[in-house]
């Protein structure tokens, strides 16, 4: 017994050591984001009396691709043409909606898988935003698996206007995880950036994207912490808009498993469905605390206008995973899910949907 | 008038053609003697055959990336020694074991690996430069010939990416500069500096520095501590890496 406990203590130690001069897949409790500006700055507006925010988990630039991680997915690494043609139709996609702030999950930067392409700065140089936060929450200079290499991606927010700050805070990493498995997985976080908006003292916009797979707990962790940094900017008294992938069904979610996306058994024995149950209620503390884009009670009268999720594109969206909340006012508030709800086809830009929001904001 | 001979002939040997503890000649122009053999957990099974010839091959990939070298000595002074060395390696069958899903992750599943064959050339001369000291200086050229279809992506790895350049862009330069000395009579020391080239490459350059602590209690082993800094280009940026390293040598 003593040397399990040994060998568990030395191999965290091990790595820990080799981490800052071999692999870097760690992250500080709370670092600094990295910053970004467009190669050309277009001028933003200076007099607004609303904000249009977009946020979106756009696949690493993969958009309808099926990866390995997928059901009946075989590619690993994309082509760079692949890449900038996806990216391509994120950048019409933004300049046809022209999002003031612009929240974006799974966005990879010089990763091998997706042609060493910096999305975040990709996107900036091709649109009217001028300013970007990025923080990553997988991290490593090599990865060995699945020929992923090297490897950077997370969560970016872009502005019109000036960051003036933003913090990577780290979230639970999954406790189930084998110690070397914990070292090279993912490192989910809150990308919380300060955001010079006219008019705005101090105004956040507070960026996430959950944990997908854990039977431990670590999800509910993660979200208790994400509600407690939204608890704390109130109480400090500024204004915030927060959201991204919880990778959580909301309270009344009418399908808990066996999704239309599911993998058959018969055709991909490698994946099992999803399965919500016994989560139904760990949104509901932002719910009540916070105002969401998306009424719950109109989830619950019907969730088909609010599914932002499809592992499947022929079988339309499934499930809803994307949200966003704020302690101001929104005005307007929808999952652009097509051309009829949204008034642009997304299905083929990412396994997600884009969800739009108009923030009221006084002058 | 016999002694000043034979000791004019022990100082010429222990500057020159130093005693060979296993792995003492390794990346000098010295080759081991006629029938020595030498092998290391992680060094090449080494043969000398005389005559300042020396094969080697390394074992642990010798099944799935056929290699086989040959370092000559080219000229042999009392103070200086100039040899040649040359490999060839089929790395083919390697590549798609590590292509193959649960072996390393090192490439992805969906590779494509043509046939490579691999000639590693280099051109080292060895200087004595105080007792027991001795400088080599090396130049490297490796050069590739990939034949048939080729879909993989560089392996992104320090130590790794210039010794596989050659693989998919034809050829990978180096020179470099090694100092070898004794710190006490069972311990050595090794500093080694090599500079890469890879002009057709994704990541054009590296410079990897060396320190190394060989051990020597017996002539017939060496047990080896080593740290390697690395500076290169990669195809995601400039970084830098410390990586630690050992080995256990035999001789005999």
């Amino acid at each position: 017994m003593p040397t399990k406990i040994g060998a568990a203590a030395l191999f965290p130690l091990l790595l820990g050591s080799c981490d800052a001069t071999m692999f870097r897949a760690n992250f500080d409790e709370i670092e600094d984001a990295i910053l970004y500006e467009a190669a050309t700055l277009t001028e933003a507006p200076s007099d607004l009396g609303e904000l249009v925010v977009i946020n979106h988990n756009i696949k690493y630039g993969g958009a309808r691709l099926l990866f390995f991680w997928e059901c009946l997915g075989d590619r690993y690494n994309m082509t760079e043409a692949e890449v900038t043609g996806h990216l391509d139709a994120i950048v019409e996609f933004i300049n046809s909606t022209q999002p003031d702030i612009l929240m974006l999950q799974e966005v990879d930067r010089m990763s091998a898988r997706s042609g060493y392409i910096d999305q975040v700065q990709y996107l900036l140089d091709r649109t009217h935003l001028n300013f970007g936060a990025y923080a990553s929450q997988h991290s490593v200079d090599y990865l060995p698996s699945d020929g992923m290499a090297h490897v950077d991606f997370g969560n970016a927010t872009l502005s019109r206007w000036p960051i003036e700050k933003a913090e990577r805070h780290a979230l639970p990493l999954v406790a189930s995880h084998p110690g070397y498995y914990r070292y090279l997985y993912l490192k989910r976080h809150i990308l919380d950036a300060s955001i010079a908006i006219p008019g705005q003292d101090d105004f956040h916009i507070v960026n996430t994207h959950l944990e997908a797979f854990s039977d431990d707990g670590t999800k509910k962790d993660q979200i208790n912490q994400f509600h407690d940094h939204l608890t704390q900017l109130s109480t400090d008294g500024a204004t915030w808009i927060a959201g991204g992938d919880l990778n959580s069904l909301p309270p009344g979610a009418a399908v808990l498993k066996g999704f239309a996306d599911d993998c058959p058994p018969e055709t991909d024995q490698r994946f099992e469905g999803d399965n919500y149950e016994n989560e139904e209620d760990w949104l509901q503390s932002l719910f009540t605390d916070f105002n969401s884009l998306m009424p719950l009670a109109d989830f619950q009268a019907d969730n088909e206008p609010w599914l932002s999720y499809t592992g499947d594109a022929t079988v339309g969206w499934t499930r809803t995973l994307d949200y966003l909340f704020t302690n101001g006012t929104w005005t307007e508030g929808i999952v652009m899910q097509d051309m009829e709800q949204g008034g642009y086809e997304t299905l083929h830009l990412s396994d997600h949907a884009p969800l739009r929001g108009v923030l009221e904001v006084a002058q | 008038m016999i002694r000043l001979t034979a000791l004019a002939m022990t100082t010429i040997f222990s500057s020159t053609a130093w005693a060979t503890h296993p792995g003492e000649t390794h990346g000098t122009a010295q080759t081991l003697e006629e029938g020595q053999w030498e092998v290391g957990l992680f060094a090449a099974l080494r043969r000398g055959l005389g005559n300042g010839m020396e094969l080697s091959i390394h074992p642990l990939t010798a099944i799935k990336a056929p290699n086989l070298a040959v370092k000559k000595t080219i000229k042999e002074g009392e103070e200086r020694t100039l040899a040649v060395r040359h490999s060839l390696t089929y790395a083919t069958p390697l590549l798609k074991t590590l292509s193959a899903p649960g072996t390393g992750g090192i490439l992805p599943a969906d590779a494509t690996i043509p046939q490579i064959l691999v000639l590693d050339n280099r051109f080292l001369a060895t200087q004595s430069i105080a007792e027991n000291t001795h400088l080599t200086l090396s130049a490297r050229v490796m050069l590739g010939l990939s034949i048939g279809e080729s879909n993989w992506p560089q392996i992104d790895i320090p130590i790794a990416l210039p010794r596989t350049a050659a693989y998919q862009d034809t050829i990978a330069t180096a020179i470099g500069a090694q100092l070898d000395g004794q710190l006490t009579e069972t311990l050595g020391y090794r500093l080694d500096v090599d500079a890469w080239m890879m002009p057709l490459s994704n990541g054009r350059w590296a410079v990897e520095g060396r320190a190394h602590l060989p051990w020597r209690p017996t002539e017939h082993f060496t047990a080896q501590l080593s740290g390697t800094a690395v500076v290169g280009e990669y195809a995601y940026g400039t970084n830098w890496h410390l990586l630690p390293g050992f080995d256990l040598i035999w001789g005999w």
